[in-house]
């Protein structure tokens, strides 16, 4: 599959986002929440932007974003509807909770009513990252969900892109935490790593799928003939190349290919793990450790999302 | 933030409860919104209403296709005074409704930006592209004046060539008129092997004058063909025979197309099907699978022939005083006229002349031929590189299907001499044969004996057959012979007769008294002697090299001969740009040109008529020419202008008239010298070339109602237009079949002015008129051969076909030039026409070399690598494809795709000029070495066809493949017009 | 509509013959040019005239060679939209621009409503759908529904654009869903093939498969065997080949 930078850039950039969204929101149910009203808000609102900028990206990648609103409508059947309305539905608690902190934040409301506010934080924060998480499982799922694209058909498909989205929004908390000099619990930080090796095994796990997964149907039987005749071909339907050629018949080479899973390996799984691991044995190191780990990560990611393209092939290929 | 306007937009719209929408637009209402049909609704299922009836055009029109030479029947959708949609016409006889890939894309055709605009006059050097625009007054003035000159010095100093011409029945009898020999078309190039072997055999040929009895046929053999003339039917022909499971062989080195959905392919080593078709005949003389009777009737084969050793008329047809020719009737045991047929009459045996001269029945020798152990299946196989087993086989489902599944119709018919039938009877064996037989420099041969295996199966005009379309048959060959003799050509005057016509003795040909060519292409002379069409191929190399002299102009009409349609192209260009060192003129010194779009050979024309498409003109299909005519009936058609012209274009048929009218040649103007037509349409209308014979045959008569023959109608065209824009006389019922020796029909074909007697048309399977070319080698016949051309006529003019290798094969080394290769034309696209289709050069813009997997693995290639081809004159770098259906010893590419950077409107990045490739590059105009001291053309040694398919190359992968180009590659020839 | 019907009244479809197709392009090209004939949206061309020639093609043909060990053959196949029953083409589309009409069970992009998201043309395996950059728009083979229904056509050119042009009737348009259609007795006949079937889209659409054209060197011995069936003559031995010929014809002629 041509790995489209609009879908790179959005899967990346609004999956940290709800990564980030959802460890917000999450952390209202919990005592891991900072004290900070401030912090937290600045997170939602970079969750927020992270998220809004994927879905601008996204929408560059439409012939027609002015009905893009449009999208919303068959979420019965749809994973692509699905994720449209859940990334707008996550809107509503997200822009509450920001409304709230906010309030809180500028005290603009008096003591009491901030009270009773506070109750609905966890609630809403609660329903904020649920939302989050929904999306980001629907985003895996317009992927696995594809059978014409076996390396995307299976069943680490949604989970990877799931954890990796976690991931990204925990290195991004972790990061801010520190910045704001809360210090992070070292059993969230060990939890962070050990997610993100967790990713990385799943990740080496699908490459190697990848390299292995066949159609489960041949080139024979793309055109009606007998499982095992030998097709090749003779003339093609057209000479220069079309839609489905750059799109679905994108074609990698394989050292490139390794080379980029090389730097995905390191930058994505790598050097954020050992960072972070610093981090927690010298917590000073930390703001910046957890930093240089977010951005290697976000690096890391867009190289392995342009593999995950890149490297999917398209039925439609047997045809070519 | 985008959602919060889709936010905002979904209220919004929800509110309003409708979006405004495009109304003209297919699907009319919003889906979101809309309830579908009641229908619908009901079920829960919404869907949006869409318009089904939408409207295309405010008028359709009918006329002609000419996307290709097929000439289909389409119906033209306009809409705004634009082409908006082109359909296959239902009720056309060519193509019943269907189209092909160009015929489809023709609107692409007609609105190509390579399209000219307006008459041009050359300012630059030639091949520069540098032109001026110029009024039609001028050019005509010009023209006018070029031609004038000409015509009253030396008329023979101006040849006017016509390729892909309709309208020859104009354009050759303008030749005439003008007083040139010097005309051709585009047959000589093309198949005139074909058409020489069958019209010089049976009075009809392949090509477009007889085809299949599709309907009844049992068998079907196809020779050598990747697309032909008769694109659809044939096409659509193979959807039926394959419904019908009728058996489909196909030979053809490569398996493509038609041979893709045979049932057997075979994959012949190209120039040897003569000699796997000898071996069929072989086989079947083997088997005793002759049909004898059909032999008797129809044929020569019962006519004696003298071959007493050393005789004067050694092979010669002996015949009575009356000059009819003898034979043997073994009952009476005496002499008899051969044409009384009877079936008593001797196939073998040798008799004793009153002259006291031996003679044999002509067919004992054809048998003694093909019984040799030259054509016994296992000595052919490996020349041919069919098994003997195949051959055996073949031959025996041809037997089986001939003898054993004979047609019968009932229907009472009177044959030439008066002896009635009840039914017609027919063996259904089907063949026919293109340019894979006739591009070689033995297709005549090849083509004829062929031939022989038709009529020894009894399988020509019977029902299941290969069937004549009228105007055919006609007399063996035509009666219609060369214009163009020393005493012909004189200034200022017209010749007595048409240019083309048909030899049947070496005083036929147009020869000076040391045995010269008189024509510019050496047509008709010893090089060529049975070139009924011309040697197109021939006529820029001899005028720029001034052999056999020289041309003051070079008037060329839709041939492309600075391309695709030359051999050896550098050369090629060459000649159109060699100085006259005498004159220090160009050696062609003018060259006028019609074409319709701006192709590679406008950049060397001086003057050039820019021409309409096929959409804005008037053609007429005549039977004086080319027709579309079936079995069971003569058809004729035509084009009319279904758009006006939005530029300064004319037909050039038009124009030509008005050339003729200013040049004052004789049946162009009135006698106050007025111009006799207005244009085209007036000319098909009111020319006529007999009496009562014109153009068209339909609604003649001055009230329409006469067929055939009678006075011009002023209503014609009208009546044509009314009528799907074709005329179809059906042939009598009791005239269908074995028309050649059928009393109703050649007493109707009389009638309609197609044959001049009503005599049998008899099948010369021994051809004397070869004959006598070879006593004249050997010095017994006048007008004698020239010493230098006295071997190759002595070896190639038999009068029974044989098989020899073809004659660049035989003068080269075959280790080095190890391939045949050879080319095929690609259904969806028509010469160097397509390349300038938006639509088609999406299907194919580059062009690879074909060779056998197998081979590509000997020699280290795989797909796409680029190669070296090299044949005895030249070099192309080109990239090569890997596959199986493909002969072993055989290369291949589709013909016509490479371009020349510059032309057809391309932009000059364009694939067809970086990736694409001619083998003309590589194929020579003249045969490796001289021959007795005469460098004989390319060509078929008796017709003169240009033998494309005998190039052999030579092929080695190139040395670096880096950023690869294919060459040669020539400079580009943009147009640089200086607009008015 | 995203959704699918619960079922189709009729299953329109194309068989395709794989028989009989030469791969000539007609189908090609009188399918690209009817689909143009709305100026509003026409099969957008890039490039028409330039180095990389492209443009929109709803039915495309493809060359193959194909050997199963016994022998070659060549196969040219004309590829569209198949109109599967369980298109995911129709169901993956966020915005229903892609339905499935429920009275003939045509599949259909609504140009008004389509997005361009592309992903109806990821979830084809058949590779039916091409995006018009141009325009914006998913575009995909309509089974002509513009002219199977319209009134402004006669009654037989109401069938799809391209069948009416194969010049070998490669194409038929019929009814699958009426086992008395001709295509779906032909498909019963000929062993009608839905391609990758297994992928669960079910397509309408089917493929006679090409004939096997092997012959056999049983084929070629036995009709060896046969040889002399057309001899009245009994072999004479020592003759040459010409001698027993004439022989047989002075029998046929006395
Ligand atoms: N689409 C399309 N149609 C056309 C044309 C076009 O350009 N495009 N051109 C028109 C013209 S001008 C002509 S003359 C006709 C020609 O129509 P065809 O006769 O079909 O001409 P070619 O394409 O030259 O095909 C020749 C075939 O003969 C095969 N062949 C070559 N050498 C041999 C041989 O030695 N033996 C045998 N058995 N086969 C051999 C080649 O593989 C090829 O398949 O087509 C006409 N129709
Ligand atoms: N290697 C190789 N070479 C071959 C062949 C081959 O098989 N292999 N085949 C040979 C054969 S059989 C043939 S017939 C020739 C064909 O070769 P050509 O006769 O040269 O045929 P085209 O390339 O179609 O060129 C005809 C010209 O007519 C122009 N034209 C098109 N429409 C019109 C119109 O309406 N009016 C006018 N005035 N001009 C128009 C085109 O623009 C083009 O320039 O090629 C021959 N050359
Ligand atoms: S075969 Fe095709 S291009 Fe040729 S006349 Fe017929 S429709 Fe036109
Ligand atoms: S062929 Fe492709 S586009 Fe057509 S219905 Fe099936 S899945 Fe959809
Ligand atoms: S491209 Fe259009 S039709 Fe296809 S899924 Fe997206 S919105 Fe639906
Ligand atoms: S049915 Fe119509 S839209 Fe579909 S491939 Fe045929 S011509 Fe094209
Ligand atoms: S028009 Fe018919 S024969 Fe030609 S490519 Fe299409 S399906 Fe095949
Ligand atoms: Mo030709």
């Amino acid at each position: 599959m041509s790995p489209a930078y609009s879908i790179i850039f959005f899967t990346v950039f609004s999956g940290a986002g709800y990564g980030l969204l959802a460890i917000v929101g999450l952390t209202t149910l919990t005592s891991l929440l900072p004290d900070s009203t401030l912090l937290n808000l600045i997170m939602l609102i970079l969750s927020l932007l992270l998220i809004s900028v994927g879905l601008l990206f996204s929408t560059t990648h439409l012939g027609h974003p002015e009905r893009a609103w449009r999208a919303m409508s068959q979420w019965k059947t749809s994973w692509l509807s699905r994720e449209g309305l859940l990334a707008l539905i996550t809107y509503v608690p997200a822009l509450l909770l920001c409304v709230i902190w906010t309030a809180m934040v500028i005290q603009s409301f008096s003591p009491q009513s901030i009270n009773e506010l506070e109750n609905y934080v966890a609630l809403i924060g609660g329903v904020c990252g649920l939302c989050a998480i929904s999306t980001v499982f629907c985003t895996g799922q317009i992927y696995a969900s594809l059978k014409t694209i076996p390396a995307w058909n299976y069943f680490l498909t949604t989970p990877i892109f799931f954890l990796l989205s976690i991931v990204s929004g925990l290195l991004l908390w972790i990061f801010f935490n520190s910045v704001f000099s809360y210090k992070v619990n070292n059993f969230v930080v060990l939890f962070s790593v050990f997610m993100l090796e967790a990713a990385f095994l799943l990740k080496c796990v699908y490459w190697n799928f990848v390299d292995q997964v066949k159609f489960s149907v041949t080139k024979a039987e793309a055109i009606g003939l007998e499982k095992n005749t030998i097709v090749q071909n003779l003339e093609p339907a057209h000479q220069t190349q079309n839609y489905l050629m750059r799109e679905m018949g994108y074609n990698v080479a394989r050292k490139h290919a390794l080379k980029l899973r090389w730097f995905a390996s390191w930058a994505a799984f790598i050097i954020p793990g050992i960072c972070l691991l610093v981090g927690v044995t010298h917590s000073s190191y930390m703001p910046i450790n957890s930093f240089i780990a977010s951005l290697c990560l976000i690096a890391g990611l867009i190289a392995e999302r342009w593999l995950f393209f890149a490297e999917a092939k398209h039925v439609i290929t047997l045809y070519y | 933030m985008c959602y919060f306007w889709f936010l905002v937009k979904i209220h919004l719209v929800i509110l309003f409860k409708q979006e405004k929408l495009n109304s003209n637009r297919l699907i009319k209402n919003d889906l979101a919104l809309s309830e579908g049909n009641a229908e619908m609704a009901k079920a829960g299922y919404k869907q949006p209403e869409i318009e089904l009836s939408k409207s295309i055009s405010d008028e359709i029109k009918t006329t002609t296709c000419y996307m290709c030479a097929c000439r289909c029947g389409i119906k033209v959708y306009l809409k705004d005074n634009k082409v908006k949609y082109i359909e296959g016409n239902r009720d056309h006889p060519v193509n019943k409704g269907v189209l092909c890939g160009k015929g489809a894309a023709g609107i692409m055709q007609h609105y190509s930006p390579a399209r000219l605009k307006a008459p041009l006059k050359r300012v630059g050097p030639r091949g520069s592209g540098e032109f001026e625009e110029i009024s039609w007054d001028e050019a005509l003035t010009l023209a006018t004046s070029w031609l004038s000159e000409i015509r009253n010095n030396d008329p023979r100093k101006m040849a006017l060539f016509t390729g892909r011409d309709q309208s020859q029945a104009l354009t050759g009898w303008w030749a005439s008129q003008f007083g040139t020999p010097n005309f051709a078309a585009h047959g000589g190039f093309c198949s005139v092997n074909m058409a020489a072997a069958g019209l010089h055999t049976f009075g009809g040929s392949f090509w477009e004058f007889g085809e299949p009895d599709w309907d009844l046929t049992e068998y079907f053999m196809l020779w050598g063909v990747a697309e032909d003339h008769a694109s659809n039917p044939i096409k659509k022909a193979i959807g039926k025979l394959k419904k019908r499971g009728v058996k489909i062989t196909v030979i053809n080195p490569i398996r493509t197309g038609y041979g893709a959905v045979a049932d057997e392919w075979i994959g012949i080593k190209p120039g040897t099907d003569g000699l796997f078709a000898g071996a069929l005949i072989h086989q079947l003389l083997v088997n005793q699978a002759v049909d004898i009777d059909y032999l008797q009737r129809y044929t020569n084969a019962t006519w004696l022939v003298i071959n007493s050793p050393g005789a004067e008329d050694l092979g010669l047809i002996a015949r009575d005083d009356e000059g009819n020719p003898l034979a043997y009737d073994i009952v009476e045991s005496s002499l008899v006229n051969a044409n009384q047929k009877s079936s008593n009459h001797a196939l073998h045996g040798e008799y004793t002349l009153p002259n006291g001269r031996n003679a044999t029945p002509s067919f004992s020798l054809i048998a003694n031929r093909f019984l040799s152990e030259e054509y016994s299946p296992k000595s052919v196989s490996i020349k041919t590189g069919v098994a003997a087993e195949t051959i055996i086989r073949i031959a025996d489902e041809l037997a089986k299907t001939a003898f054993e599944k004979e047609r019968r119709i009932e229907q009472e018919w009177t044959d030439w001499n008066g002896v009635q039938h009840s039914e017609f009877i027919g063996r259904p064996v089907s063949m026919h044969a293109m340019r894979g037989i006739s591009a070689h420099s033995n297709g005549f041969n090849s083509c004829r004996i062929i031939h022989y295996l038709q009529i020894l199966l009894g399988a020509i005009d019977c029902p299941g057959g290969f069937r004549y379309k009228p105007p055919f048959p006609k007399a063996v060959p035509p009666a219609l012979r060369p214009a163009g003799k020393l005493e012909d050509v004189r200034p200022g005057e017209p010749m007595p007769g048409a240019p083309l016509g048909f030899v049947t003795s070496p005083s036929d040909l147009l020869v000076d008294h040391e045995g010269n060519a008189l024509r510019i292409d050496n047509a008709y002379s010893w090089e060529a002697p049975f070139s009924a069409h011309g040697l197109m191929h021939m006529v820029i190399h001899n005028a720029a090299n001034q052999k056999p002299y020289n041309l003051e102009l070079l008037f060329l009409y839709m041939a492309n001969m600075g391309w695709n349609s030359s051999m050896d192209i550098p050369e090629t260009l060459n000649n159109l740009t060699k100085i006259n060192p005498e004159t220090g003129e160009y050696a062609i010194p003018r060259i006028i040109y019609s074409d319709a779009y701006y192709s590679e050979t406008i950049a060397y024309a001086d003057l050039i008529l820019p021409d309409t498409t096929y959409l804005e003109r008037w053609d007429a299909i005549s039977l004086l020419d080319r027709p579309i005519s079936e079995p069971n009936a003569a058809i004729d058609a035509i084009r009319n202008p279904v758009v006006k012209p939005d530029r300064d274009v004319r037909p050039f048929q038009t124009v030509l008239i008005e050339l003729g009218a200013r040049l004052g040649l004789p049946g162009m103007i009135n006698n106050d010298g007025s111009p006799k037509y207005t244009d085209y349409a007036d000319y098909i209308t009111n020319h006529e070339r007999g009496n009562g014979i014109g153009t068209l045959a339909g609604w003649r008569g001055e009230d329409g109602d006469q067929v055939g023959v009678g006075s011009p109608n002023q209503d014609q065209l009208k009546r044509y237009q009314e009528n799907n824009c074709f005329f179809s006389n059906a042939v009598p019922s009791n005239a269908r079949y074995f028309k050649h020796a059928n009393r109703s029909y050649l007493k109707w074909a009389k009638s309609q002015g197609f044959i001049n007697s009503t005599k049998p048309i008899i099948f010369e399977l021994y051809n004397e008129a070869l004959q006598k070319f070879r006593l004249s080698a050997d010095g017994k016949f006048e007008p004698k051969v020239p010493r230098l051309h006295q071997k190759r006529i002595s070896s190639y003019f038999d009068p029974i076909a044989f098989w020899y290798p073809t004659l660049e094969e035989s003068k080269l080394n075959g280790e080095r030039y190890r391939f045949h290769a050879i080319s095929q034309r690609p259904m969806h696209m028509y010469h160097s026409w397509g390349s300038q289709n938006a639509w088609l050069r999406q299907i194919s813009n580059s062009n690879k070399l074909y060779m056998n997997r197998k081979r590509g693995a000997e020699l280290d290639l795989k797909d796409d690598d680029w190669i070296e081809v090299s044949s005895h004159i030249g070099k192309v770098l080109c990239q090569v494809k890997l596959m199986s259906g493909c002969q072993i010893d055989t290369v291949w590419t589709w013909n016509a795709i490479g371009k020349r950077a510059g032309a057809w409107g391309l932009n000059k990045k364009s694939p067809e000029f970086r990736k694409g490739f001619l083998l003309n590059h590589l194929i020579s105009t003249l045969l490796p070495e001289k021959e007795g001291g005469f460098h004989y053309s390319n060509s078929d040694p008796i017709t003169g066809q240009a033998a494309w398919y005998d190039l052999k190359v030579h092929i080695q992968k190139a040395k670096s493949s880096n950023n690869q180009r294919s060459e040669p590659y020539f400079l580009p020839i943009a147009a640089n017009i200086k607009r008015k | 509509m995203t959704d699918l019907p619960s079922g189709t009244d009729k299953k329109l479809g194309l068989l395709i013959d794989l028989d009989i197709c030469v791969g000539c392009h007609g189908c090609v090209t009188s399918c690209k040019e009817w689909n143009s004939t709305d100026d509003n949206l026409p099969l957008s061309d890039f490039d028409s005239y330039g180095e990389a020639p492209d443009g929109i093609f709803l039915n495309r043909v493809h060359g193959y060679e194909t050997d199963d060990g016994i022998s070659s053959q060549t196969v040219h196949f004309p590829r569209s939209c198949l109109h599967c029953e369980q298109p995911e083409c129709v169901t993956v589309c966020p915005t229903g621009a892609s339905y499935k009409r429920q009275e003939d069970g045509i599949v259909l992009v609504n140009p008004e409503t389509c997005i361009g998201c592309k992903l109806c043309s990821w979830a084809c395996p058949y590779g039916a759908r091409e995006y018009d950059h141009k325009q914006g728009i998913m575009k995909k083979c309509t089974l002509c529904v513009d002219r199977i229904y319209n009134e402004e056509l006669e009654e037989e050119d109401r069938k799809p654009a391209c069948v009416l042009a194969c010049p070998t009737s490669a194409r038929l348009f019929g009814d699958f869903s009426d086992p008395q259609s001709d295509v779906s007795i032909l498909s019963e006949k000929r062993g009608g093939v839905a391609l990758m079937d297994n992928l669960g889209y079910k397509p309408v659409n089917r493929y006679l498969p090409p004939r096997k054209k092997h012959i056999t060197s049983e084929q070629n011995s036995k009709n060896n065997a046969n040889l002399q069936r057309f001899s009245d003559l009994k072999p004479s031995n020592g003759n040459s080949k010409l001698e027993n010929f004439f022989s047989w014809l002075d029998q046929k002629l006395s």
